[in-house]
């Protein structure tokens, strides 16, 4: 079967190129190995942990993926994003003030921050004033409510924030004593079985609230926040959000647990159904080996193309013509295509293989920024165990505080494809392939974890490769005389 | 390195995205998934055949872990080995040793089969089968034919032709659903093949699901010593049931290693997987008549697992004024022998639900799918009926009334 895209790889770059292509009417097959890491994630999305600074970044950082799409296009990729997960009744949502972050808190009882949280946690702002009552349950593994309130009190009185900050655990009687969030969520699913839990869940918190001398929030008014496990139901819908928050009468919040994390189990499940509402299909068990290129050494049967100059004024460079994947019993299945967008992660998602001669690019076997020997990926500078100690001028005690984890980033993180304004992957002679686009962690130059983009770069490079698909397709059509 | 190999133990991170993915786990609380079931407690199996609990026997194996999985771990096999050292230790039962062999159940129902097929629906005995045996009272068994797809096949005037393919039947094909392997044969040589049908046996799906290994593997070896003669000559090997060729593509090589089997996997081909490869060299008969009729298909769990996409859906869209309508919800539930037992039944069916609920509001002609499980729990989920691709196919072709025009 012939495609006009395929993606290769689920993930969040990949499904959103595929969506955003797909609505330009454009055939589109997504191939993956299996579902994309975006399930494991918090579900919140991240853009830059100092995202006010987002434009200075930017300018500053011209070989970041952000500065390749542009600020504009960075802006218009998340705009996308938040589009979807209106449509599909799971909205996302920014702060009010541009490039605002959220300060949302974890299971720890630490922050993180964030550019666009879903609804069902938007309301955690840690920054924000007033009283925040932590629920936790018994049964709930993983999750406990009193190092949470504990650890975001400390934050909090830190910085001067207004309001208390404390606990409840509850015992929900359920048949089986011990359950991770995701069997919990299931339980929630039914009807039945949350209407008794949400009923234990409101004797509790008015138990709690009694006659307490109550601080007034950023509204100016006593509303009480109350923070729960991410664990209202598996499915990205408002429904038992809503159903909480009118029976329970307060500002309610989840927060993301650790694996299976519901936030992000959610956000895959809405993009794979907007997906199918759309007419994309994603076949999984499906590891793409290999591509099929046209222009090298007359190994392809088909039409031939004589002029192959594309855009830019490069010339002569091969078109990727189809994709093989292997199947079970080790034949491959091939995949024709016109467009091919690689959005296979790093090596964690595997579109990095990590070995003892050093990084590849699997499928297409690009070029990558390490394998200029110069570079030492080794930066001891950025090993763990050294420390570094900040003062502290809060009126806790002159305590130095630690860091664990160095704040710079190891250069063997920003390994990756080294891509064009058009994230086409680039040698020094220009783009490789005429019809290849690169996105999401497969690319070099940005280091997640350190500067908190994953979802962010994820996503604008997928819009903005399917962007340049489209423009290709254009051109192309043009060329064909069908336009 | 080697541990962290696509498919080694290693390469499970914990992520516990099959979890997530595990219709039985979703279905009921006793099934903990397969994390845990899989490679979590294999890790402690490795040594002392020690934690062997009983639940593993909910795991139906429909391979929705494996599918899901991004590092691609065989953790539906490790299941499967788990019962197997299960029962080895425990006892198997009686049910599971009849379940697990569908040509013995099969010998018996086809003796008299029109008296087996009234017996079996009668209530009553169903309700004291339940009781002694432990199959589920409210299911419909499959019915058997007085004449089986090889005894039809064999009494046929042979087609004879310079191409030649060799079909594995399956036992649900052979016993239960006769029209599909007649559909598959004269599809084939409308394409002009010639169809040979090896001595053969059950595949063994049914063993390693019921926690025989060694029983599945000597049923290996045994399609292994007939079949590879025609590999050898060049002959693909056609098979109708995705679970069947599933079953023949990777268990037989990846799990359990025999000689041979790694080429014949190479071999092995899906009825329409290999239909597609002929129209991709356009030798594929596309003069398909007029079909103006509404499917429902659903992708079986075995055909998401073979990474081979949808060829049937693809060939059925070139059938003029045939509308198809994906029903995308999941395992259908019954995983082979998994629904007929009373305690998986109900689990069965609720795994089932959504799908059902699409088909029905699909409101289509007919459902449609490559497994003939997957077939019969449309059909008890939905009373709407359910014919395999191969149905769909010979109808468009026989209602073109020209001859062979290869495009």
């Amino acid at each position: 079967m012939k495609y006009d895209l395929i993606v290769i790889g689920a993930g969040m770059a990949g499904l959103i190129a595929a969506a955003k292509a797909r609505e330009q009417g454009l055939k589109v097959l997504v191939l993956a190995q299996g579902q994309g890491s975006l399930t494991l994630t918090s579900g919140a999305i991240d853009l830059y942990a100092k995202s006010t600074g987002l434009d200075e970044f930017v300018k500053n950082n011209e070989e970041h993926p952000y500065a390749k799409v542009g600020l504009e296009d960075t802006l218009r990729g998340l705009k996308y994003f938040q589009e979807i997960s209106a449509e599909m009744g799971y909205p996302y949502i920014t702060q009010a003030e541009r490039l605002k972050s959220f300060y949302l808190p974890t299971a720890f009882g630490t922050f993180k921050p964030t550019f666009l949280a879903p609804m069902t946690m938007a309301k955690g702002d840690l920054r924000q004033n007033g009283d925040i009552l932590i629920l936790g349950f018994q049964e709930l593994r993983d999750f406990s409510p009193s190092l949470v309130a504990a650890n975001l009190l400390q934050i909090r009185q830190r910085h001067g924030i207004k309001g208390i900050c404390e606990e409840v655990k509850l015992n929900l009687n359920l048949l089986k004593k011990s359950v991770n969030a995701f069997e919990l969520a299931s339980l929630m699913d039914d009807k039945e079985t949350r209407q008794i839990i949400l009923a234990k869940i409101k004797t509790a918190i008015d138990g709690w609230i009694g006659d307490r001398d109550r601080a007034k929030n950023d509204a100016g008014d006593s509303k009480l926040r109350v923070g729960i496990p991410a664990v209202l139901g598996t499915m990205p819908s408002l429904e038992i959000f809503g159903e909480f928050e009118t029976e329970l009468k307060v500002d309610l919040f989840e927060i993301p647990t650790i694996q299976p994390s519901m936030g992000g189990i959610r956000l895959n499940t809405m993009i794979i159904n907007y997906l199918k509402k759309i007419g994309v299909k994603v076949f999984y068990a499906s590891t793409v080996t290999g591509v099929g290129t046209e222009g090298e050494s007359g190994s392809y049967e088909g039409e031939v193309a004589e002029d192959r100059t594309i855009m830019g004024g490069v010339t002569k460079n091969p078109i990727i013509k189809e994709v093989f994947v292997e199947s079970a019993g080790g034949r491959l299945t091939s995949y024709k295509t016109k467009y091919l967008i690689l959005a296979t992660g790093g090596v964690y998602g595997g579109g990095i293989e990590s070995t003892q001669e050093g990084f590849r690019e699997k499928i297409v076997k690009l070029p990558l920024n390490s394998d200029d020997k110069t570079t030492n990926l080794a930066d001891e500078s950025c090993a763990t165990g050294k420390f570094k100690s900040i003062d502290s001028s809060t009126n806790l005690d002159k305590s130095k505080r630690l860091v664990f984890v160095s704040e710079k980033s190891p250069a063997y993180a920003k390994v990756g494809v080294k891509v064009d304004s058009q994230l086409r992957p680039v040698s020094e002679a220009g783009a490789l392939y005429a019809n290849l686009y690169v996105t999401g962690r497969t690319l070099a130059e940005f280091d997640p974890v350190i500067e908190k983009s994953g979802h962010g770069v994820a996503i604008v490079t997928g819009y903005k490769a399917a962007k340049e698909v489209i423009a290709l397709d254009q051109k192309d059509g043009e060329k064909d005389g069908l336009r | 390195m080697d541990c962290a190999k696509k498919g080694a133990l290693d390469a499970c991170l914990k992520c516990s995205i099959c979890v997530t993915q595990c219709p039985v786990a979703k279905a009921t609380e006793k099934f903990p998934g397969p994390k845990f079931m899989g490679t979590e407690l294999t890790r402690f199996r490795l040594d002392q055949n020690t934690n062997l609990d009983q639940v593993v026997d909910y795991c139906c194996n429909c391979r929705s872990c494996e599918v899901a999985c991004p590092s691609g771990v065989k953790i539906s096999y490790l299941n499967a080995v788990y019962k197997d050292k299960y029962k080895e230790k425990h006892g198997k039962k009686l049910r599971d040793r009849l379940l697990g062999r569908p040509e013995l159940l099969a010998k018996l129902g086809s003796i008299n089969a029109s008296l087996s097929n009234s017996v079996l629906k009668l209530q009553p005995v169903k309700k004291l089968m339940e009781k002694t045996l432990g199959t589920a009272a409210s299911r419909a068994f499959p019915s058997y034919h007085n004449q089986n797809f090889k005894t039809w096949f064999k009494k046929r005037k042979k087609i004879a032709s310079e191409k030649k393919v060799v079909y594995f039947v399956g036992c649900f094909t052979n016993y239960n659903d006769l029209e599909t392997g007649k559909n598959v044969v004269e599809v084939l040589e409308r394409n002009g093949f010639e169809v040979i049908v090896p001595e053969q046996t059950c595949c063994g799906l049914p063993l390693i699901g019921n926690g025989e290994i060694s029983a599945a593997k000597s049923k290996a070896q045994k399609n292994l010593e007939k079949f590879m003669p025609y590999v050898k000559k060049g002959y693909p090997v056609i098979v109708s049931c995705t679970s069947c060729s599933l079953t023949l593509k990777s268990e037989y090589h990846e799990c359990f290693n025999l000689e041979e089997s790694e080429r014949f996997g190479q071999n092995v081909y899906d009825f329409s997987e290999f239909l597609r490869d002929l129209a991709v060299k356009k030798q594929l008969d596309t003069n398909f008549g007029s079909l103006p009729l509404k499917l429902a298909y659903h992708t079986p769990c075995h055909l998401k697992a073979q990474g081979i996409g949808q060829p049937s859906v693809e060939i059925m869209e070139m059938i003029p004024n045939l509308k198809i309508e994906e029903i995308d919800e999941g395992c259908c539930g019954l995983s082979g022998s998994y629904g007929f037992k009373k305690e998986k039944a109900e689990i069965s069916m609720k795994i089932g639900e959504k799908l059902f609920k699409g088909i029905r509001e699909a409101k289509p002609d007919f459902g449609t799918t490559d497994c003939g499980g997957c077939g019969l729990q449309m059909l008890h989920g939905t009373g709407i009926s359910v014919l395999h691709p191969a149905k769909i196919i010979n109808m468009a072709y026989k209602n073109n009334l020209s001859k062979n025009n290869t495009v």
